[in-house]
């Protein structure tokens, strides 16, 4: 029996929907195939998936909507993929502590839509399409996606299922009788509620999370700035750190910008947009929201920086630009500009970043946007649009080559997805021999995302 | 007995004046405020050893393994758990030597230190650069390293979140003697200590609240914070936990003020408090709940932040209480850098006892607070010691303080019964109140934390399959054994 046979002929067993696909319709993959899809309805279900894997010893990738393998090459071999959809659950909202409970189906309409009615918001990532998983999102990118004002951490605790199919509860939620375990700090071993973040599903699944949601302000501003280089911008980053303005702060290139404001992805103008637009959002009650726009005034005066409440020559920009942080299609459009979008995600000094874009910019069409995680040092997107179908196959091969001399000049790829494994953790070995050693106890059988990460 | 080869070997790597056998010195490092009450079984280390050097500390781990010897790290030593006094002899790494500030990082507002390096002085440099760290409501003379990655509340969590979240990235050696550093700093070559994630699964918190089972902390990099144009301390007073609750959520869930903490009774008194006598008098003319506030930020801010503050301190039957004190910059500098000299012998017992202090420490939420309140008082006025008013007022001793963290989320819980620890009758009554504590939280959704001093063992537990996992990472780390054996006890553990 081959292995796909094996995959079909388990889930079949064990009465799964399940179905065929292209290999392709998953991963980044040059390999041609098919693979057999799971799809649980229940987090039982689930369990019996992953305890007949550990028992069949069949491989198995975890899927969630949005979620995506990038720079994740499959071997022909691989044959299952457990698709999470349909655990999709807003299993609670609690208003008094503004936290939902969710499954890894939840996507951000979904969630968004529901919380929206009781006067609550979700944090979303601005470049994450809103029919993505917002656990898996969060726990796979969120170190990456900050919102200064609230930091890296949206999700408080979590169930996580581990390869050989038992749950573990994080944070307060390891203890009997939290009735609402929403404290990362609980029991000994704090590791446990954050090792999950960044493992690129590897050593577990989250199958339930308790986010955090923030209250929907009816006074939600936005402002502009233009700069004509970095180093500038982020002067004006610094001060505004310390005056603690602005819940999403963004800055684009032109060709970026051009992607968040229009509509459709070939009718893109970029002209008239400035070297670096820094854009900023503030929300909060009206006059809480009043006095950050008199303090943002006086600061960017002192540093001679114009105010924009538009975006010159662009009417309800300041509108589009709120409706695409609630509820983001920007990336949908990205990815069909031109040839097609390549994207990579790192972690960067503000001071540093002029010179890592000095060694990509000549790629094709290069865009970028920068989010300021933490005082001097932002999560940096380098985006390259290739220019023809042909341009499409080389430009990962290109990068691969232009992404020690990132690494050597300052990039630090957090989440270091796909061949970027293998470069950061040759400069990480005793990081990476622990991961190796703490995978080897939880997945001996190494079935769960095999070969990701190196581990 | 330490082998006299063990012993010489130590010696060797960090000179004789820094390591010893004399029972002295040994005994000396064989009791804190807690062991007196002899709730665990102690014992002296059979050696004390000072290394000064990350190397240093990675060659004493390699000693320890080669003999199988217990190796127990010591950061301030105050942890009221009695968490780094060895149940089973063996070696005492005293990290103190190890108190050099490596490097203040003024563009990411970092600062990277050994773990010796005492609140009081990190915050000291800082504000000398224009920054400032949350501090928490221990003595300053906590060390950085340990705090870290073993305390928990701040001065200003409702802004920044409770203390393992300035955590930016560590160095460890780990028990095979290895070297970790997670985050931004695991990369060899690049030097950069700014990020605090990863690379991939994120290991960031290994050391936190393992005691010392995970390894040792020779590095650290925390974040700090720009100092604000104005620190303006506010407290409000109410008498009635059912006024004071509902105006502290408002505040919190407005995501106003850097610091709030909401004291219940005794507590706040009890800090400076000299004597069990001292803090009774101080009690009575206490107001019963304080809501202990800081607003920090521009003029427009604080400003803002205050008029919401008297509104809502208004709305709800209160009254802000620091508005003409002649002592006022005491406030400041207790939140800036929590003075030592606050904290009496009294408060550290009463801290430091099996429950005399915190009957329990509860991860919890904001919903629970009158509900926690509300249980512990009416066990403690049942109780034949607690309610008899001759004895000891109740009525005032009953303490809680509660800490949201930003937005309200959560809120850590923390509550007990005053009296001093070593008075036989309260130890008697608090065998009687605590079980029935526990068991009036658990009816109301409020599960104690399991790793504070007065948790012990059997009265509750952490799920078998946290456990579990622990016991895995903790045997992958360490198969020989030979991290602080003995520190979480069998029963808590199983
Ligand atoms: C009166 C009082 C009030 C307090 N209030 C607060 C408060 O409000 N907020 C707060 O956060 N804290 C508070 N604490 C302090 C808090 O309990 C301790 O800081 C914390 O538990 C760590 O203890 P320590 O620093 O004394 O470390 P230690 O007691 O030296 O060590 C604690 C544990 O960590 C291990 N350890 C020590 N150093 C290392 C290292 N370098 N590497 C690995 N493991 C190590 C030890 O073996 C031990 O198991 C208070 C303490 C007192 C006495």
């Amino acid at each position: 029996m081959t292995n796909l046979d094996a995959s079909l002929a388990l889930s079949q067993r064990l009465d799964i929907e399940v179905s065929k696909e292209r290999l392709s319709n998953y991963f980044t993959t040059t390999v041609e195939g098919t693979v057999s899809v799971s799809k649980p309805s229940s987090l039982e279900e689930l369990m019996e998936i992953l305890s007949e894997n550990q028992r069949e010893r069949i491989p198995f990738i975890p899927y969630a909507p949005g979620f995506e393998y990038i720079f994740q090459e499959v071997d022909s071999e691989f044959s299952m993929i457990v698709d999470v959809s349909n655990l999709d659950r807003i299993v609670d909202v609690d208003e008094d502590s503004r936290v939902a409970s969710i499954e890894p189906g939840v996507t951000f309409e979904s969630l968004q839509n529901a919380v929206g009615k009781k006067g609550l918001r979700v944090l979303t990532s601005v470049e994450v399409p809103k029919s993505s998983s917002v656990l898996w999102t969060y726990t796979e990118l969120s170190p990456l996606y900050s919102w200064p004002r609230y930091g890296t951490e949206p999700v408080l605790t979590m169930n996580v299922l581990l390869p050989n199919g038992k749950l573990v509860k994080t944070g307060a939620g390891a203890l009997p009788n939290s009735g609402k375990p929403y404290s990362p700090i609980g029991p000994p071993f704090t590791l446990l509620g954050r090792m999950w973040y960044g493992s690129q599903m590897t050593l577990g699944l989250p199958v339930r999370g308790y986010i955090k949601l923030k209250t929907a302000h009816e006074s939600n501003i936005v402002r502009f700035f233009k700069f004509d280089d970095f180093l500038s911008l982020s002067k004006f980053l610094a001060a505004l750190k310390r005056l603690r303005i602005g819940e999403e702060i963004l800055a684009v290139t032109p060709l970026e910008l051009g992607l968040i404001l229009s509509d459709k992805a070939d009718k893109i103008k970029t002209t008239s947009y400035p070297n670096w637009l820094l854009i900023l959002v503030m929300r909060g009650y009206e006059e809480e929201v009043a006095y950050q726009k008199r303090d943002l005034l006086q600061e960017a005066r002192k540093l001679g920086v114009k105010v924009l409440d538009e975006i010159e020559g662009q009417k309800n920009s300041a509108a589009k630009i709120l409706k695409e942080i609630q509820s983001p299609t920007w990336m949908s459009r990205a990815r069909t500009y031109q040839g097609g979008r390549f994207s990579i995600s790192f972690i960067a000094e503000d001071k540093k970043i002029p010179d890592l874009i000095q060694l990509v910019s000549h790629l094709d069409n290069f865009s970028s946007f920068v989010l300021p995680v933490d005082a001097g040092r932002s999560h940096c997107n380098f985006a390259f649009h290739s220019r023809s179908e042909g341009r499409k196959q080389s430009i990962p091969d290109e990068l691969k080559k232009i992404v020690p001399e990132l690494i050597e000049h300052g990039a630090f790829f957090s989440r270091p997805f796909g061949f970027l494994s293998e470069m950061v953790y040759a400069r990480n070995k005793p990081y990476h021999k622990l991961l190796k050693q703490f995978k080897q106890d939880l997945d001996p059988n190494n079935l769960l995302c095999r070969g990701r990460l190196g581990i | 007995m330490i082998e006299p080869a063990v012993l010489e070997r130590l010696k060797d790597i960090v000179g004789s004046e820094f390591a010893t056998d004399d029972p002295e010195v040994c005994i000396a490092y064989s009791r804190d405020l807690a062991t007196y009450l002899k709730f665990g079984k102690y014992r002296s280390p059979d050696c004390v050893v000072l290394p000064s050097t990350t190397s240093e500390v990675q060659n004493i781990v390699a000693v320890a393994r080669q003999f199988k010897t217990p190796l127990i790290p010591l950061g301030s030593g105050i942890n009221v758990a009695s968490a780094h006094i060895p149940r089973k002899g063996g070696i005492i790494m005293d990290l103190r030597r190890m108190n050099n500030i490596l490097e203040i990082d003024e563009e990411a507002v970092t600062a990277t230190l050994q773990p010796h390096v005492t609140i009081a002085r990190m915050s000291t440099e800082l504000q000398r650069k224009g920054f400032f760290i949350p501090v928490p409501g221990a003595p300053s003379t906590v060390t950085v390293g340990s705090n870290y990655t073993h305390g928990n509340t701040n001065k200003a969590s409702l802004r920044f979140g409770f203390q393992y979240s300035h955590i930016v990235s560590v160095e460890m050696v780990l028990p095979d003697g290895s070297l970790l550093r997670t985050g931004s700093w695991a990369d060899a070559f690049s030097g950069d200590r700014s990020w605090p994630r990863g690379p991939g699964p994120d290991l960031t918190l290994l050391p936190r609240y393992a005691l010392g089972l995970h390894g040792i902390v020779t590095g650290i990099t925390i974040k700090a914070h720009p100092l604000d144009d104005i620190c303006l301390p506010i407290w409000a007073a109410f008498e009635h936990v059912e006024d004071a609750t509902p105006a502290f959520v408002e505040m919190v869930h407005r995501e106003i003020c850097t610091g709030s903490s909401l004291y219940g009774g005794f507590k706040y008194n009890s800090y400076s408090a000299d004597t069990a006598e001292c803090a009774w008098r101080q009690s009575r003319i206490h107001p019963e709940f304080i809501l202990a506030l800081t607003i920090q930020g521009s003029k427009r801010r604080v400003a803002f932040e205050e008029k919401v503050v008297r509104e809502l301190t208004d709305k709800n039957n209160g009254r802000i209480i620091t508005d003409r004190l002649p002592f006022y910059q005491m406030f400041v500098d207790t939140h800036m850098a929590m003075s030592a000299s606050l904290y009496s012998e009294f408060a550290f017992k009463y801290w430091a006892s099996p429950g005399a202090g915190p009957s329990f420490l509860g991860p919890s939420s904001m919903d629970k607070i009158i509900p926690c309140f509300k249980a512990m008082t009416n066990l403690a006025s049942e109780d034949e010691a607690f309610g008899d008013v001759d004895w000891g007022n109740w009525e005032f001793n009953r303490s809680m303080i509660a800490y949201p963290d930003q937005g309200g989320h959560f809120a850590i819980i923390e509550g007990g019964i005053a009296a001093h620890p070593t008075d036989p009758k309260a130890i008697k009554a608090y065998k009687r109140y605590v079980p029935k504590l526990i068991k009036a939280l658990a009816d109301i959704g409020v599960s104690p934390d399991q790793s504070r001093a007065n948790t012990r063992p059997g009265e509750f537990g952490i799920s078998p399959e946290y456990l579990e996992l622990a016991e895995k990472f903790r045997h992958a780390l360490d198969e020989v054994g030979i991290m602080n054996p003995g520190v979480i006890s069998p029963l808590i553990y199983r």
